[in-house]
């Protein structure tokens, strides 16, 4: 039973309280997720500024549609699938205004995160080989430990493509980082 | 270096990247997060602006609502239902038991212009409502052509939920009255185990009110799709609730607004107009109805002629042509019927079968130039089918059969109809020493029990993967009567489906008139968007556009042809020559003809039952001399059905 409950995520409950009109619970909501969010919105926007509006409007969502959630499924999958919606329409709205070219040149010019240490520039670059798809797979896998049918769920593809594809990018990564060496 | 260690790796990475972000406000409480609602939400238009005294009044109304609201809300704050209003703009609100609001949120970007910076929470859901209503009105959302309001009401208690929904809709129309609005109101329960609903609504970003509603009219008419429901509005999916009847999960008042559209009689002018220019075709009766087809909501005018039943679609917005078609009406010649139904089973009972019991499939069929009612009935477990001639009442028996061997309760002894019949076990037997098959290449056999041409017979089917034997078995004596050998259609038509999954069929046909042409037929669906209109006012494409358009790359891609170079200027496949003109197309490193469609001949376009077009058919010139006259005096010449060799590749 002990074991039970440390392996139910406490945003479970959180969402839940959140959909019964419990406001103070979102905070915890905001607490736990709030990086990953802004690490996965990163991924999909490529943008630190636009990640961070994609989160705002993140948590707005699940505030209004927190009744939607199941108490008992995963939380973090409901709230990563609410991120890569909220940051699909903020690159919706921002091709109105500008084509992708100038989006693209602009969003490389704001890079982030800038690592230290030799083995993190390694896989810096590395990543850079895979395409943003597989980009987007691979954190979903390893960072935000989605399963792989909840990551097919997530970005409209099937399991098997995804298994598939992640399987891939491993395989480039490895690739080029004994390359490297 | 293994996939485990670079997960580890990556997951370091990660995890550094997700450091550097600094999240904003980290200290966050949850009433910023209120805050920041209300700060997300743009003002409202500009619009607004001139009508400043409605706001006024509207404002007045609502700081009374806030103030008695703010007193109630510390007592009670628990949701009870949700009522979401759509009419463009789609705004949610939550209430508690005693219908006030607890909660409002846009689920839009036009709700959120709706709601502006309005505070409703605390206000009873009359004021609310008309508050949204007022400002729906005013800046134009609920117009003369865009009436249409949808309210879903979620409250798990059936009671409850419907007083809520009475209470909205007097509400609404009673405000509405007031303005000289006429309005369609439809209201609707939500389930909250509608999951399904609740998909839809997260995929397309719409209400679940909206959801429900597009998968009640989904059900309703498969030809629709959820996906391209989601685009329309309120006041077009009214339209379509209304046009086809469909059920839904509460009450529709009022009707939706086709002020948008032309009338059906200008739709109709614009058909007859068409038909007219275009066609020739002089039309009085005809029927119109309100639909939506291919993203665009459309009249469809159908009508009929003598020999064709006739259908142009205009679109409802601009008028224009959309598409047109037609399909052939089978009508009975004109003769006096002195036959009735009733008469049928008096006509059976002459035969000496007591016909009072049975049970009649009777329809009334076009045969050989007079009209016979075809009659169908099980009688001692037999299957006859009769055809009566309704001027004259004679019978012909067709077919005498068991009834197959789908019905576990056909006895196969017949020894009640026969005396000494050979048994089932030893006509099969018969059957596959005359086809010369193994019993392991048997892929599939079919045994039927029948009277045919004055005798008792059985008809077995045997097939294998390349062939359908069909032997006929006397079944007093055992004598074979008859023996067929033809390609097995299941196999050939899988193994032509080729890579594009559009190939339908493929037949080479010797012309029975012995004019010294084969055809050969390909009949394939439509490939959309290449089947798309031409110029918008033929729904089809021409066969001269066809073929220069699609039918090299089509048939390259597709290779039909694989056959052996003879002579210059000639290919065997499969034993017969074919003559081609141009050898441009055969390709010499492969031994391959890939296209002839140089020598093709436009014949009648194929169509579906529905008139919708389907495909042509081709002839291809073939020299006489060069294969046996038997070709030509049959239909579809076994010999001349092509399997490429390599089928198998293909499934």
């Amino acid at each position: 039973m002990i074991l039970f409950w440390n392996f139910t995520d406490p945003c479970d409950i959180a969402i839940t309280e959140v959909a019964r009109g419990n406001k103070n619970a979102l905070e915890l909501v905001y607490r736990e997720y709030g990086r990953m969010i802004i690490s996965v919105a990163y991924q999909i926007t490529g943008n630190l500024c636009d990640a961070e509006d994609v989160l705002q409007d993140t948590m707005i969502r699940i505030l209004r549609l927190s009744h939607t959630y199941k108490k008992g499924t995963n939380p973090k999958a409901w709230v990563l699938k609410i991120t890569k919606n909220s940051a699909v329409d903020k690159i919706n709205s921002k091709k109105h205004a500008l084509s992708f070219e100038e989006i693209t040149e602009q969003e490389k010019s704001q890079f982030a995160f800038e690592p230290e240490t030799d083995e993190f520039i390694l896989i810096r670059d590395a990543l850079k080989v895979l395409s943003r798809e597989e980009q987007l797979i691979v954190k979903l896998r390893i960072y935000a430990d989605l399963s792989h049918s909840e990551i097919a769920n997530m970005i409209g593809a099937n399991t098997a493509s995804v298994r598939k594809k992640y399987q891939r990018a491993l395989e480039k990564l490895k690739a080029y980082c004994e390359g490297g060496r | 270096m293994t996939n485990s260690d670079i997960e580890k790796v990556l997951k370091e990475y990660y995890t550094a990247e997700a450091d550097s972000f600094v999240l904003p406000k980290d200290d966050i409480v949850a009433s910023d997060f209120e805050n920041k609602i209300i700060a997300a939400v743009p003002k409202r238009k500009g619009i607004f602006n001139c009508k400043v005294v409605a706001t006024l009044v509207a404002c007045a109304v609502l700081l009374l609502g806030v103030f008695v609201g703010m007193y109630i809300r510390k007592q009670n704050n628990a949701v009870s239902s949700v009522v979401s209003i759509d009419v463009n703009p789609s705004v949610e609100i939550k209430l508690n038991k005693n219908d006030v609001v607890v909660e409002v949120a846009a689920l839009n970007g036009d709700g959120q212009d709706i709601i502006g910076d309005m505070v409703l929470e605390g206000t009873d859901v009359e004021s609310a409502l008309d508050a949204l209503i007022r400002i729906m009105l005013e800046n134009g959302y609920i117009t003369e052509f865009q009436n249409s309001v949808l309210i879903s009401v979620e409250n798990d208690n059936n009671a409850e939920n419907q007083d809520l929904r009475k209470k909205i809709i007097s509400i609404i129309s009673s405000l509405l009255e007031n303005e000289n609005t006429k309005c369609a109101i439809i209201t609707q329960r939500v389930e909250k185990s509608d999951a399904e609903a609740y998909a839809l609504a997260e995929k397309f970003g719409i209400s679940i009110g909206k959801a429900q509603t597009i998968l009640s009219l989904c059900s309703n008419n498969s030809n629709y799709s959820a996906e391209a429901l989601a685009k329309l509005s309120i006041n077009e999916l009214t339209l379509l609730l209304e046009n086809a009847n469909a059920k839904i999960n509460g009450e529709l008042s009022g009707s939706a607004s086709k002020k948008m559209y032309i009338t059906a009689l200008a739709a109709k002018n614009t058909a007859i107009e068409y038909l007219r220019t275009a066609h020739g075709l002089d039309i009085k009766n005809h029927r119109i109805s309100f639909d939506f087809d291919n993203e665009r909501m459309v009249y469809f005018v159908t009508f009929e002629t003598e020999d064709y039943e006739y259908y142009v679609k205009v679109g409802a917005v601009d008028g224009h042509i959309l598409g047109f078609g037609k399909s052939e009406i089978e009508y009975l010649p004109t003769v006096d019927i002195k036959i009735k139904e009733k008469d049928i089973k008096e006509i059976i009972s002459t035969m000496g079968i007591p016909a009072d019991d049975l049970v009649l499939s009777v329809k009334l069929r076009h045969s050989e130039g007079a009209v016979a009612y075809v009659v169908e009935f099980v009688y001692k477990k037999l299957m006859y089918e009769l055809e009566i001639n309704a001027a004259n009442g004679e019978v012909k028996v067709i077919k005498w059969e068991s009834e197959g061997n789908t019905d576990s309760e056909v006895s196969t002894d017949h020894s009640d109809l026969l005396e000494n019949p050979i048994t089932e076990e030893e006509a099969l037997e018969k059957a596959i020493y005359k086809s010369k098959l193994t019993p392991e290449d048997i892929t599939n056999v079919g045994i039927e029990f029948e009277y045919d041409n004055g005798k008792w017979q059985y008809e077995i089917v045997l097939e294998d993967i390349h062939y359908e034997y069909k032997i006929t078995i006397n079944a007093e004596n055992g004598w074979i009567l008859d023996y067929e050998r033809g390609w097995n259609e299941k196999y050939r038509k899988v193994a032509l489906v080729g890579t594009t999954g559009n190939v339908y069929a493929f037949k080479m046909k010797i012309k029975p008139e012995g004019t010294g042409l084969c055809g050969f037929t390909e009949v394939y669906k439509p490939m959309e968007p290449k089947f798309g209109y031409v110029d918008g006012s033929i729904g089809e494409l021409s066969f001269n556009d066809w073929i220069t358009k699609y039918t090299e790359e089509w048939f390259e891609e597709n290779r039909l042809f694989v056959g052996e170079l003879i002579a210059d200027g000639q290919i065997e496949i499969n034993g017969i020559y074919i003559k081609y003109i141009y050898n441009s197309t055969y390709d010499k490193e492969e031994n391959q003809l890939l296209l002839v469609y140089n020598q093709l001949t436009e014949e009648e376009p194929v169509r579906e039952e529905d008139g919708s077009f389907y495909g042509y058919y081709f002839l291809l010139e073939l020299p006489k001399e060069n294969y046996p006259e038997e070709y030509f005096t049959s239909g579809f010449g076994r010999g001349m059905d092509y399997v490429p060799e390599d089928a198998t590749k293909y499934y």
